[in-house]
Order: structure tokens, then C-alpha cells, then sequence
């Protein structure tokens, strides 16, 4: 459970633990009581920029007062906005002057840390899963979007640092990137349990629906040792929502454009005797079918642009999230948890190149249990997790519109962990333990072709991480190290024919970091961390894959030295303003980077070939005003740049922009929630020369979203919800030749009852 | 806030205060722009046809100017000729540099810079060129002479200067040049142009059009054109009088993968579109690249696929029909048809027979006029290489009797090379030249006798892909080296003996790792 605090003004804003305040008040050294510790623990946890948590659930609403003026007003909004969008098509794109506003915004907050702190702190009693000392990492808090249309990515935009890599639009593939890495670098955990699969690939953000999530913890540049050290790239630790000792019941509904549909049902229940469970499902469809403007293949003329329809662009999934919770049971706390993912989509291609009949289905399950043992002595924590998971991926490609001739392929993969974590309090020393063990088997067949089994491949992990939290005065430490033992096993078919057999490959590699934070004074804490870390290189790289891709058993993994230090704190303003900042200074340089390069035929060998630095800055800041009105901002700068010394040397990275931002305003007046959202994303290249012609122009997008509480009993509330997505009607892309939706409407409808409101 | 400006806020309702902040975030953030397709590079005029680059040097021995220490002129010119064969074409001069008596003097443009160059079988001459001025004394001359015999490519003569009326010699070496297409692999390519000139010189010219990442570059006819291939399916020419811009882009149709083209005269423009439901030899229209016509291929595929998948690919033109190489194989990659040439009719746009060839996925064509007088088709047949399926060696380099319109024996058997066929190049009737991969993906560049199919030498082993090599009229054979690290061209004299060596002339460093390589003949 969560404590809440009302802040001195009354308005009902809680602020979420503000630990640096704690570091502040031990100037002279951190004791090592376990009490003390605890703080230490608050202290490492969350710095960081967090979600709107200016505008809690706990916060006491009334119904809207929805009149015909108001109506009116709304309406007269929702027009302007519209209307905004016409005649606008030959505007210069957005740039330089959107996003040094928003790192101006971030310089004014700077300006204010010199003021008087009124500290309001409110420490949460309970420690997220995974904590880190010195990371910065940003919260999202998931629940405060709850109902509304949008996916995990389009969430994450608040992020600094993060990009977004989105390829068709809601519930379509999307991925993320931490800080200028790539995709597959970043670590995605669900509840503890890592979501990248041994064959390789980025993690798909869009099967993981926002209803089924409590939070979100992005740690943006250096993993954290709880969670293994995991991620040249960052980590996102995503936790799915708890089953609560209040007894409540959600439904949601939306619809909207594109035909999008989406019902979610979300059932709490805590017998007097017996576990807490909790039991959601969801169903979202839409057809995908927006408009875009398609080149006609010819990207140096215009003349023949027209704007065509996407097809093949629908979705149909279906998710159920179980959960069962006894916290008296066995000794200890114990958790079990199942999803179920159904998911059938098309796969409409590239524009210019669109595709009729590729499909994907995708079936996934994961289940989950966990004990936590009550213990005592000099034990801080202890948890056992032991998980397993089931999926398929059923490619049917009747045309070959997508790949390399026609594919009938299905993709089945088992796999299964077993992780145990432990936190010892020794003397002056808080000491962190993580043995994870973990084995994944894929098996590929393709009845495409004649010989359809196309083999498989196997992946077994055993890793250890330690870490030891230290304080010398107003500096605590925190090193941190990883050794991991990995053996790939390629599994043959057809002795001697395809694909080719290879030898086992294992490898041994130690990891580690160093993370401190010092006590400014104040609520004001410096941070920083360096480490290396590395991703290993994905079975299909390794091994290869139907046969266009050859493997490379010789691979090493991809290496990365990553480095942060930045400054976090809060401060209060003109009496009833709370802001909470964080600026941070980054910088990567990563080697062996895996590239796929030709070899002949129609084949590509992974080999390890780039390598690129990156730096930059992120500023985050949040203000919590008086009427509950919450302003979160957030802007990145950064230089990336290949240094492989071959022929891209020098350029920058594809696909990483210098400039992104983000800018939201949430307020909740007298049973309103009204929200306005805007997403800067500057100038980038799409390809490896950064040719000009060839970059995606810089963009604003804008995003609101009205809703109203129309009705409140004692029992539940029932709220109305309009929001407008990409308000302007941009014609965008997030990655180059994958046009996204224009504007877009949905009505939405959530019904809660029972729990606080 | 001011308690002013939240009375305001609280006074006028949810929406408005909504409305004024959001007003507050916008006014400066703006409202964002649109994709849109980046600004067209296209020069939309009608593209030139491809010329020749030749060096000069003009000498006037007996030629005397007041104030000169000794007798004797010495001039460097450069001639661009916008065209080539026999006839007259206009050219651009550019003069570089000159001597008297053997110093250095000033030199100053007095003319149009423009002259012609008339070619006539061996004979070789030009228009007047100048007025220049050396030294302040005004010249104008006239080069007469010949095409060497041995070097197609050097041209020796007189030169008459017409205001002393006084003769010299003169000699120019027209410039070895290839176009190569650069790929980043990722997602955009870029063309360049590799000069090989007087006194062994290489140079290149970087970035002179966009292309895409799939780009194959094809000089037919007298023009340039960037096929680019899978998923982006368009055609582009470029235009050699505006530096290799891109003188228009057409679509070839979305999905259509466009593997070759070839330009029959000023009506007719043929494209193989390799991908179902096109599979067909598309008629186009060389000004602009508006579609024609469709000359179906799709009954000649024999592969068991349910969709006929002929796969065209490569295209000659001999004999005075079109030859259409079929690779035949169905939509999984892995069911094959017989390798196979469609004859087509240009006259008529239609299919006027089938060459069978044996082996598996025909390739490069070339052709090749022998010393009996005959004309040749020779076709490489690359067969499996490994990936889908086990490498399979079933073809080689087949040799076509162009009158008969009939497989006549192998240049090249591919178990004898060692690997699959994955590029090749004739220099000339006893010599030719093939890339040759074995089941690792090694890639050997060998020589060998195309009329008993011998190899005859190794001249390079590589781990990179190799995907063309070319050999231009005058005996230079140019290959490229995809490599990540130092992509560049390598070129090589080929031997006036077959026995002998190649001769290696240098590599030049690119921008991008090299794709598709084409001289300019």
C-alpha cells in the first residue's frame, strides 16, 4: 500500500518520496541501523523524474459540472484545433525554436534552485522492486492514464531520452531506444522477468496493455544491480498491476477513429481468508485503415505523390492479466501471475511497397511466482522468482510481400527462469546479491518451403550480481559487479543440410559499475554512475536464420562504457508552486556493435563492425500548482556519432535526433481532468551519410484529452472522456517509409466501483 | 501565480483556463509540421548522352611569341564530348595549362569554350579550338589525327595553329570512367564516378546522385540510369551533361523490383520487373519514364510455383531481338526452373522464342562479337548459392549462338571454378575474367579462357562480396571492394597476352562501399 500525504495548502497534491531530502538531513554520514538503511533505500529509488504524480488517485473528485456553456466551450475548442490544421501543409517544420524553449524552460527552473525549499516530503512504505543509489530514472505512473487511448510507447515519450520508434500507430509494433542506443540494447523486464528474447530483436512495446500496469521505471542510461546489470542500453522495469485489499471493479470502453475499439474489465477482490486477487482482460481492435501520403516509389518527385489508404494495417489482441497475492501464506509474501497474450495483425510494409496479405499472429503466455520469505537478523530482503513462458509467432507472408520470398513460418519458443535476490545489512554495508539462472529454446519452421524445419537453437544463463552500498560522509557508493556464464547450443535438422551446423558457443564476461551520490544539501543530490555492460548477441545472429541471414558463431557481444552524473532536487515557489528538477549530463561509447553486412548471394553475416559515442544533456522538471494543476517538461540534447573508422565514420547515428522534448499540462478542477500534451521530436537521419533529402523532418505533436466525472455515488463514478491525439492532423513518421495515423478521436467511458476515487 | 490571474483561472470555468494555458504552451512551441518528401533532385530537363573525357596535350615546336627565351609552345587541354561513336558531337574545352620555351606562361581563356569532335572509323579530329591566350598572343588550332590500334582509348595527330599557320602533334588519351553505385546497406546509396587518366591518375567524384540502398547501375544505349531494385521500385536516369544529376525518376510500379534496363533507341526503354504479378519486360518511355506497354513473361516460367514466377532479369540486345535472362523460381526461393533467355521481338513487343541454357539463375549477359564473325551471348549461371538451400553447382557461364538463338557450349563450368558464378566480365575472346564463391562465402576474382573454359589464374581471395566486376573497351578492369572499413575500386590493365599478368593500376578510396559498377564506354 501506498502512503499519501496531503500537502500544508490543502489541495490534496501528494508528493511521492523526495528522498534526497533524507540524504540532505545526514550530512555527517549515513548510520547503518536497519531504519537508517531504510532510508538509504528511499533515498535510492526514486530520485528521479517521475510521472505526473502531482495529480494522485487519491485525490478527492467531484463531479464535472457539464453544462451547456461548458459543452459549448468544448466544442468551440475541439473546432479551433481542428480548423488549426487546415491550409497548414507547407509549413516549415518545427526545429530549432521548439526545442530551445523547451531547454529554456528547463535553464528557468535551473534559476530557481537557489530559492528557499519548503520540503513536503510523504515516504512511500513501500520500496519499488529494483532501486538504484546513484541511477536517474524516471516513473511513470501508469494508472493516472487509465482509459485513455494510447499505448506503452506513446507513454514513454515522456521520458527523457527516450525514443520512440513507432511503425504503424496504436497496437502496432513499436519500440524503444534509451540515449541514442538501439532497440536491442535496452532491457525491458515485466515484473522482474526479461522480455528480449535469446533470438534476437528488440522488445515490442505494443502487446503490453496500459491497463494491466501499476508502473513503469525507466532507468536511462546504467542498469540497475537488482535487476542484474542488464542493458548496454537502459532498462525499463515494467510492474503490472498489484491485487489490492480493496474490493473494486473497472470497466473501460473507447472508440474512435480508424474503427478502434477497446473494451478493458478489471475485477479486484480480497476474500476475508485467502489471497487478494485480481483478474483484468482487455480487447482492442482497429483497422488501422488512416490515410497517408505514399511517394509512389519516387522519392525525388512530387509530382506523383498522392494520398493513399493504409491496408492491411488491423489488429485484434487480447490480453488477460491474473494475479493472485497471500501475504500470510508459506512463511512470507507470495505472488502468482499469469498473462495471456492473443494478437493477430497485418503487416502492411513500407509505404511505396504496401502489402495485402502478410499476417502475424502472435500467443503468448508467462507465468510467474514469487516468494518473499519473512526474515529477520541481518536480512533485508530475500525473494525467490521462478517463471516460465510459452510463444508463438505464426508469420504467413502468402505473397512474399515482406521478406524474401513467401513465408509460412511459425516461431515457437519455451523458456523459463529462476531468480533469487537478497539484500544483507553488514556493518556499514548494505550488500546485494542476485543469482538468476535462465534457459530459452526456439524452434523454427517454415512450411514454405520444402524443407520446412529450419531447426532451432537454445540459450542457458546463470549470472550472479553483487553490489555493496556504502557511505564515507556525505558520499555514498555503490559498486556493482555481473559475472554471466552463457552457452548457446544450435540445434540441426536433417544432419548436414540446412541451416549449417555449428559448433556450441560459450562465453564468460564480467560486468560492473560504480554509482555514488552526494549530499548537496537541501533536497538537492549530485549523482552519477559509469559502467560497462554488454549485449550478447541474439541465436539468430549467431546461428542465422531461414537462410538469408548467416550466422556468425565468432560474434562477441555488442560492449558499451556508459557514463551519467547530474543533479536532482526540489524546491517549493512562491508558496503554493512544488517543482521537482533533474539535469543530466550522459555519454556511451559503444563497441562491437553487431551490423548486418552482405556476403553474397542473398545473404547477410552479422559481424562486429561499429561502433559509435554518444553524449548529451536531459533536463526534467515537474511543477505542482495550486487548483491541482501539475506542468511536466522534459527535453533532451544529444550528439551521436559513428566512430567505427569505416566508411560512416564521423556521421551521426540514423534514426537518433538531436533534439527531443515534452511538455504537459494536467489539471483536475472540480471533477475535470483535462490534459494537453505536446512531443517534440527535432530533425533526424534516416540513413547512414545523413543525407539531407533524406531526413525525417523535425515535428510538434499534440495530444489532449478532456474528460469529466458525469456521475458519483457513494458505490462509483462513471467519466466521460474525449482525447485527440496528433490534434493538428501532422502527417509523421517515426521511422523512415512507416507513415503514422493523422488525428484521431476517441470517446471514452470508464466506469469504476468500489476502492477510493 | 498571481491571486489575479488564478481568479481568472477559477472564474472562468475548467475549459477556458484549459484553453488559455495550453494558449500559454503553444503560442511558442508552435503546431508542429508535416512530412513531407524531401525536395525533389531531379533536373527535369532532357538528359544528354553519355560522352567522353579526354586529356590533350598540343605541342608546337616551331611556334615563337616576343619576350619568350626559346621557340615553342606546349599546351593542356581537357575535352568533354557530349556523345561518343562516329559522327560529330559537340564538346567543352577547358585549357589547363601551357609552356613557352619550356616555362610555365599565362594562360587565358578567350573563347566560348566550346568546339566540336568529329569521329569517323579511325579518324579523330576537332573543330577550332580557342581562341586561348598564352602570354598575352591569341592561338586558335585544329587537332587532326587517329585512334590508335592497340589503345582504343589514345589518339595521336597533328595540330595546326591557324593564326601562325604553323603545324605540330598533338596526343589525348580519352579517360578510363566507370559509374559506380554506393550502397550504405542500411538505407541510401549515392553515385560516383572513378576516373582512370593520363599518367595513371585515379580519381573519383563523390555523391553526384541520390540512389537508393538497393542500387544497380546500367549504361545502355547512350544512357545512365539507377535501377533501384527491391521495395523501391523506381528507375532514375541521370544526365552526364549535368555532372550525373538525376535528370528524371519514374516509378516502376510498387512491388515490381525492377532488375535491368535497357535503352533500344529514343522510343523504347524495356525494364525486367522481377516480382509477381509483374514478371514482365515493361516498355517505357526513355523521355521521362511514362509506361508504354507490358510484354508478358509469366507463360515461360516453369518452376512449380501456383503464381508463374519467371523472375526476369538481365537483358541484351543482339541480333536484333532482345535477350531476357529468366531465373525462373518460385515465390519461397528454393523451386527452380530451368535457366532460360526469352527472345523478344522489339519490333513487335513480343516473346519470339525461348533459349534453354541448363544450370539454375542466369545472370550477368554479355556479348561478344568473335574472330569468326559471329556474334555471342555469354550468360552466367550462378546455380544455388548457400542459404535456403544446400550451395547447388549447376551452371557455369553458357555460351549462346546469337544467330542460332541457341545454347552452344560452356565458357566456364562452375565445378571447375570451384563456386558459384557471382559476377563476371569478357575482355576478350580468350579472356575473361569471373568471381567465382565457394560455400564459405570466399570469393576468388580468377581468369580464365572463355574458349576452353581453363582457368587460367587466381588474382585475388577475399572474404567481402564481390557483386560486379566490369572490363571497359580499352582493357581496364575494375573491381570493387564492398568493405565496411575501406570500400574502394581496385583497377587492373588486362594483358595483351593472355598469359601474362594483370597489371594493377591502384585503388581509389569511395564514400560508400561499392554496389554496381558500369563503365562509361
Amino acid at each position: 500500500m501506498r502512503a499519501t500525504g496531503q500537502r500544508g495548502d490543502g489541495s490534496g497534491l501528494s508528493v511521492s518520496a523526495v528522498p534526497t531530502a533524507a540524504l540532505g538531513r545526514r550530512q555527517n554520514g549515513l548510520g547503518l541501523t536497519r531504519r537508517e538503511w531504510a532510508q538509504v533505500n528511499e533515498l535510492s529509488h526514486t530520485p528521479a523524474s517521475g510521472d505526473d504524480r502531482s495529480a494522485p488517485r487519491g485525490v478527492p473528485r467531484s463531479r464535472c459540472d457539464l453544462t451547456i456553456r461548458t459543452i459549448g466551450v468544448l466544442a468551440l475548442v475541439l473546432w479551433t484545433a481542428a480548423a488549426a490544421s487546415f491550409g497548414q501543409t507547407d509549413e516549415e517544420p518545427a526545429g530549432v525554436a521548439e526545442a530551445d524553449e523547451a531547454v529554456e524552460a528547463s535553464a528557468r527552473a535551473e534559476d530557481r534552485a537557489g530559492q528557499q525549499i519548503e520540503e513536503q516530503i510523504d515516504v512511500r512504505a513501500e520500496r519499488p522492486p529494483l532501486d538504484d543509489l546513484a541511477a536517474f530514472a524516471t516513473v511513470v505512473d501508469v494508472p493516472r492514464h487509465e482509459g485513455r487511448a494510447l499505448d506503452l510507447g506513446d507513454l514513454l515519450r515522456r521520458v527523457p531520452g527516450a525514443r520512440i520508434h513507432d511503425y504503424g500507430g496504436l497496437g502496432r509494433f513499436a519500440t524503444v531506444s534509451l540515449r541514442g542506443s538501439t532497440a536491442e540494447q535496452v532491457t525491458v523486464l515485466v515484473d522482474g522477468v526479461p522480455q528480449n528474447r535469446a533470438l534476437g530483436g528488440p522488445v515490442d512495446l505494443s502487446p503490453i496493455p496500459l491497463g494491466h500496469l501499476e508502473r513503469v521505471t525507466v532507468f536511462r542510461g546504467l542498469a540497475p544491480a537488482a535487476a542484474g546489470l542488464s542493458g548496454i542500453g537502459g532498462l525499463i522495469d515494467i510492474r503490472t498491476r498489484e491485487p489490492d485489499d480493496v474490493p473494486t471493479a473497472r470497466f473501460d470502453l473507447s472508440a474512435g477513429s480508424l474503427s478502434t475499439q477497446r473494451f478493458a474489465a478489471s475485477w479486484n477482490a480480497k476474500p476475508a481468508r485467502g489471497p487478494a486477487l485480481l483478474l483484468t482482460a482487455e480487447l482492442f481492435a482497429s483497422d488501422g485503415d488512416f490515410t497517408y501520403l505514399d511517394t509512389n516509389s519516387t522519392p525525388l518527385v512530387s509530382t506523383d505523390d498522392a494520398r493513399k489508404t493504409r491496408v492491411n494495417n488491423d489488429v485484434t489482441t487480447r490480453h488477460v492479466l491474473a494475479r493472485a497475492r497471500g501475504d500470510e501464506l508459506t512463511h512470507g509474501r507470495l505472488e502468482l501471475s499469469a498473462r495471456v497474450l492473443d494478437r493477430d495483425r497485418g503487416i502492411p510494409g513500407v509505404d511505396g511497397l504496401a502489402a495485402q496479405a502478410a499476417r502475424l499472429e502472435e500467443g503468448r503466455g508467462d507465468v510467474q511466482l514469487t516468494w518473499m520469505p519473512r526474515i529477520g537478523g541481518k536480512w533485508d530482503t530475500l525473494s525467490l522468482t521462478v517463471d516460465g513462458l510459452v510463444r508463438r509467432d505464426e508469420l504467413r507472408d502468402p505473397l512474399g510481400e515482406v521478406g524474401i520470398g513467401v513465408q509460412d513460418q511459425t516461431t515457437d519458443v519455451r523458456g523459463g527462469g529462476l531468480a533469487t535476490l537478497g539484500r544483507l545489512v553488514l556493518a556499514d554495508h548494505r550488500l546485494l546479491a542476485r543469482v538468476e539462472l535462465r534457459h530459452e529454446r526456439v524452434r523454427v519452421e517454415d512450411r514454405a518451403l520444402t524443407l520446412a524445419d529450419r531447426g532451432g537453437a537454445s540459450r542457458s544463463t546463470a549470472s550472479l550480481t553483487v553490489e555493496d552500498l556504502f557511505s564515507m560522509g556525505r558520499v555514498s557508493f555503490a559498486p556493482a559487479a555481473r559475472l554471466e556464464r552463457r552457452e548457446d547450443r544450435f540445434t540441426a535438422v536433417s544432419a548436414g543440410r540446412l541451416p549449417p551446423p555449428t559448433d556450441d558457443v560459450s562465453e564468460t564476461r564480467l560486468t560492473g559499475k560504480l554509482g555514488l551520490a552526494v549530499a548537496l544539501g537541501g533536497s538537492w543530490t549530485l549523482r552519477g554512475s559509469a559502467g560497462r555492460f554488454h549485449r550478447a548477441p541474439g541465436l539468430m545472429e549467431l546461428f542465422g536464420d531461414r537462410g538469408t541471414i548467416a550466422g556468425n558463431p565468432r560474434l562477441t557481444p555488442e560492449r558499451g562504457l556508459n557514463a551519467e552524473l547530474g543533479v536532482s532536487g526540489s524546491l517549493v515557489f512562491a508558496r503554493e508552486w512544488h517543482a521537482d528538477v533533474e539535469l543530466v549530463a550522459f555519454g556511451s561509447r559503444v563497441e562491437d556493435m553487431i551490423l548486418w553486412w552482405p556476403r553474397g548471394g542473398s545473404t547477410v553475416v552479422p559481424s562486429n563492425l561499429d561502433k559509435a559515442r554518444l553524449v548529451g544533456l536531459e533536463a526534467w522538471l515537474r511543477i505542482q500548482g495550486p487548483g491541482r494543476l501539475a506542468i511536466e517538461a522534459s527535453a533532451t540534447v544529444q550528439d551521436t556519432e559513428d566512430i567505427s573508422g569505416g566508411f560512416p565514420d564521423g556521421q551521426p547515428l540514423p534514426g537518433r535526433p538531436e533534439r527531443e522534448g515534452f511538455v504537459g499540462v494536467h489539471w483536475l478542477p472540480r471533477g475535470w481532468d483535462l490534459r494537453w500534451e505536446l512531443t517534440y521530436v527535432g530533425e533526424n537521419p534516416t540513413d547512414r551519410f545523413d543525407t539531407p533529402a533524406l531526413r525525417l523532418p523535425a515535428r510538434v505533436l499534440h495530444d489532449a484529452r478532456i474528460g469529466c466525472i458525469v456521475h458519483q455515488s457513494a458505490r462509483g463514478e462513471l467519466e466521460l472522456g474525449l482525447e485527440a491525439l496528433n490534434v493538428f492532423d501532422r502527417e509523421t513518421r517515426d521511422v523512415a517509409r512507416f507513415p503514422l495515423p493523422g488525428r484521431m478521436l476517441f470517446l471514452e467511458l470508464a466506469w469504476r466501483l468500489g476502492g477510493e476515487r | 501565480m498571481s491571486r489575479a490571474v488564478r481568479r481568472a483561472l477559477d472564474s472562468a470555468g475548467p475549459p477556458v483556463g484549459f484553453v488559455m494555458l495550453s494558449a500559454m504552451l503553444l503560442a511558442p512551441l508552435g503546431c508542429g509540421g508535416d512530412f513531407l518528401p524531401p525536395p525533389g533532385e531531379v533536373t527535369g530537363t532532357e538528359s544528354a548522352p553519355l560522352g567522353q573525357v579526354v586529356d590533350a596535350v598540343v605541342e608546337l615546336p616551331f611556334l615563337t611569341v616576343a619576350g619568350a627565351s626559346s621557340a615553342g609552345a606546349r599546351l593542356e587541354l581537357e575535352l568533354r564530348i557530349d556523345g561518343a561513336g562516329d559522327g560529330q558531337h559537340p564538346a567543352r574545352v577547358r585549357y589547363l595549362e601551357a609552356t613557352l620555351g619550356g616555362q610555365p606562361a599565362v594562360l587565358e581563356d578567350l573563347s566560348t569554350g566550346l568546339t566540336d569532335v568529329r569521329v569517323a572509323g579511325e579518324s579523330w579530329s576537332t573543330g577550332r579550338i580557342g581562341p586561348v591566350s598564352i602570354e598575352g598572343a591569341g592561338f586558335e588550332f585544329i587537332l587532326r589525327g587517329t585512334i590508335s590500334a592497340t589503345d582504343r582509348f589514345f589518339v595521336e595527330g597533328t595540330s595546326w595553329e591557324s593564326q601562325s599557320g604553323l603545324d605540330g602533334t598533338f596526343r589525348a588519351w580519352r579517360r578510363h570512367r566507370f559509374a559506380l553505385a554506393g550502397t550504405d546497406f542500411f538505407a541510401s546509396g549515392r553515385v560516383a564516378i572513378v576516373e582512370l587518366g593520363r599518367g595513371g591518375a585515379i580519381s573519383v567524384r563523390n555523391n553526384l546522385s541520390q540512389a537508393s540502398s538497393d542500387p544497380v547501375l546500367r549504361q545502355t544505349g547512350h544512357g545512365l540510369f539507377v535501377i533501384n531494385r527491391f521495395s523501391h521500385d523506381n528507375l532514375q536516369r541521370l544526365d552526364p551533361a549535368a555532372n550525373f544529376a538525376t535528370s528524371w525518376q519514374a516509378s516502376t510500379g510498387q512491388g515490381s523490383n525492377p532488375h535491368d534496363v535497357l535503352l533500344l533507341d529514343e522510343r523504347k526503354l524495356y525494364v525486367t520487373r522481377f516480382e509477381p504479378p509483374f514478371s514482365d519486360l515493361a516498355v517505357l518511355l526513355p523521355q521521362g519514364g511514362s509506361f508504354r506497354g507490358s510484354i508478358p513473361l509469366d507463360q515461360l516460367a516453369e518452376n512449380p510455383d501456383d503464381v508463374p514466377t519467371p523472375r526476369p532479369d538481365r537483358m541484351a540486345h543482339a541480333g536484333g531481338v532482345l535477350f531476357v535472362g529468366l531465373q525462373d523460381v518460385d515465390r519461397t526461393f528454393t523451386q527452380y526452373g530451368e535457366a532460360k533467355l526469352a527472345v523478344v521481338d522489339p519490333e513487335l513487343d513480343e516473346v519470339a522464342g525461348v533459349v534453354r541454357l541448363g544450370g539454375k539463375s542466369p545472370g550477368t549477359i554479355e556479348t561478344l562479337v568473335g574472330t569468326d564473325g559471329r556474334e555471342r551471348l555469354y550468360v552466367a549461371l550462378a546455380g544455388i548459392f548457400p542459404g535456403l538451400l544446400p550451395q547447388e553447382l549447376s551452371g557455369g557461364i553458357a555460351v549462346v549462338d546469337v544467330a542460332n538463338r541457341a545454347f552452344e557450349r560452356w565458357a566456364l563450368d562452375d565445378d571447375d571454378a570451384g563456386g558459384n558464378i557471382n559476377a563476371f566480365a569478357l575482355a576478350r575472346e580468350d579472356l575473361g575474367y569471373a568471381v567465382v564463391s565457394d560455400a564459405q562465402y570466399v570469393s576468388r576474382l580468377v581468369a580464365f579462357d572463355p574458349r576452353s573454359g581453363e582457368l587460367r589464374r587466381t588474382l585475388l581471395e577475399t572474404s567481402q562480396f564481390v557483386p560486379e566486376i566490369e572490363v571497359d573497351s580499352a582493357g581496364v578492369l575494375a573491381v570493387p571492394d564492398p568493405s565496411f572499413v575501406a570500400p574502394q575500386l581496385c583497377l587492373y590493365r588486362v594483358p595483351a597476352s593472355a598469359d601474362e599478368n594483370e597489371q594493377p593500376l591502384g585503388c581509389v578510396a569511395l564514400e560508400l562501399p561499392p554496389f554496381s559498377i558500369e563503365p562509361l564506354d
